[in-house]
């Protein structure tokens, strides 16, 4: 009597229930730090410390240092924290047009870049290539929109 | 006054496990469908329907069902329908590109509008600037 599954078939489910596994592992092993990481630099502001050298990384840019602040909570965190730091900057008043267009096409174009990109890594994408395409993509656009713009007046 | 470093660890391996079973539940049924698709003669149809899409950046047709979930969904449910088709280490960069740069187009879209940024704009930027890459390295990889 024929197997009630066709070899074939059974080799399918196999395979892909082991890469299933595979990536789940990974999964565990990746998100899980970095989620724990992300909830102390949240619990502690750690973050806070790095914002005057993380302020002269994005010197280019030509935005205000608050506003830096939104741009590297979505980078590291994602587009929602980010957006979220900027909502409260807008009901402040103290966002202007130009940073928010800025900050909201870089992260629209990259965040998350540690996650998203450590995950794609484990399942075997390069690394060195899916970082820099992103970001490279994100900061040469950047580069041309910031210096497109005329600056705001100063604030700072 | 803040909590020890040790609750505080706690808490955030906590965090961390609830969000990785969270992502594990979520490509589950994804990969367990596009496993299903593969098995019937349905994953072949699509293929060749997506076969002009996906050529563009040198990839199979069948890596629009993950593109496509991606970026109106999420990453994870993309990797969930990544896992059945054994893709390359030169698809999987591929098409990795092109989803880090164009996912869950949905949510973030609204994040966006939110921020006063030209939402309409940047959305059709992020989705062509995945093709642009793609084809970009099908071309050098």
């Amino acid at each position: 009597m024929d197997a009630l599954i066709p070899p074939a078939v059974s080799a399918e489910l196999l395979r892909s229930l082991f890469a299933f596994l595979k990536v789940s592992g990974m999964v565990l092993l990746i998100v899980t730090p970095i989620i724990t990481v992300m909830e102390l630099l949240r619990i502690y502001h750690w973050l806070d410390r790095l914002l005057t050298p993380l302020h002269h990384l994005f010197y280019w840019m030509r935005i205000r240092k608050e506003s830096v602040v939104a741009l590297v909570v979505g980078l590291i965190f994602g587009i929602a924290y980010g957006g979220g730091v900027m909502m409260e900057e807008k009901n402040s008043g103290a966002l202007n047009k130009r940073d928010a267009l800025l900050i909201g096409v870089f992260l629209s174009l990259c965040h998350a870049l540690i996650e998203d990109t450590l995950i794609f890594a484990a399942i075997g994408a390069d690394l060195l290539i899916i970082l820099f395409v992103r970001t490279g993509f994100a900061v040469l656009v950047i580069l041309i929109l910031s210096r497109l713009l005329p600056r705001g007046p100063k604030i700072s | 006054m803040h909590p020890t470093i040790t609750a505080s660890l706690w808490t955030g391996i906590r965090k961390g496990l609830r969000s990785s079973f969270g992502i594990i539940r979520v490509m589950l049924p994804v990969t367990l469908v596009v496993t299903l698709l593969k098995i019937s003669p349905a994953l072949d149809w699509l293929s060749e329907i997506c076969k002009p899409l996906m050529g563009l950046v040198g990839l199979r047709g069948e890596t629009a069902i993950p593109f496509i979930l991606g970026s109106v969904l999420n990453l994870y449910v993309a990797i969930g329908a990544m896992i059945p088709l054994a893709l390359s280490a030169k698809e999987t960069t591929i098409l990795a590109t092109m989803l880090l740069i164009s996912h869950n187009l949905i949510v973030e879209t609204a994040v966006i509008r939110g921020m006063d940024a030209p939402w309409v704009w940047l959305l059709l930027l992020r989705i062509l600037a995945a093709f642009f890459m793609g084809f970009m390295l099908s071309w050098m990889l």
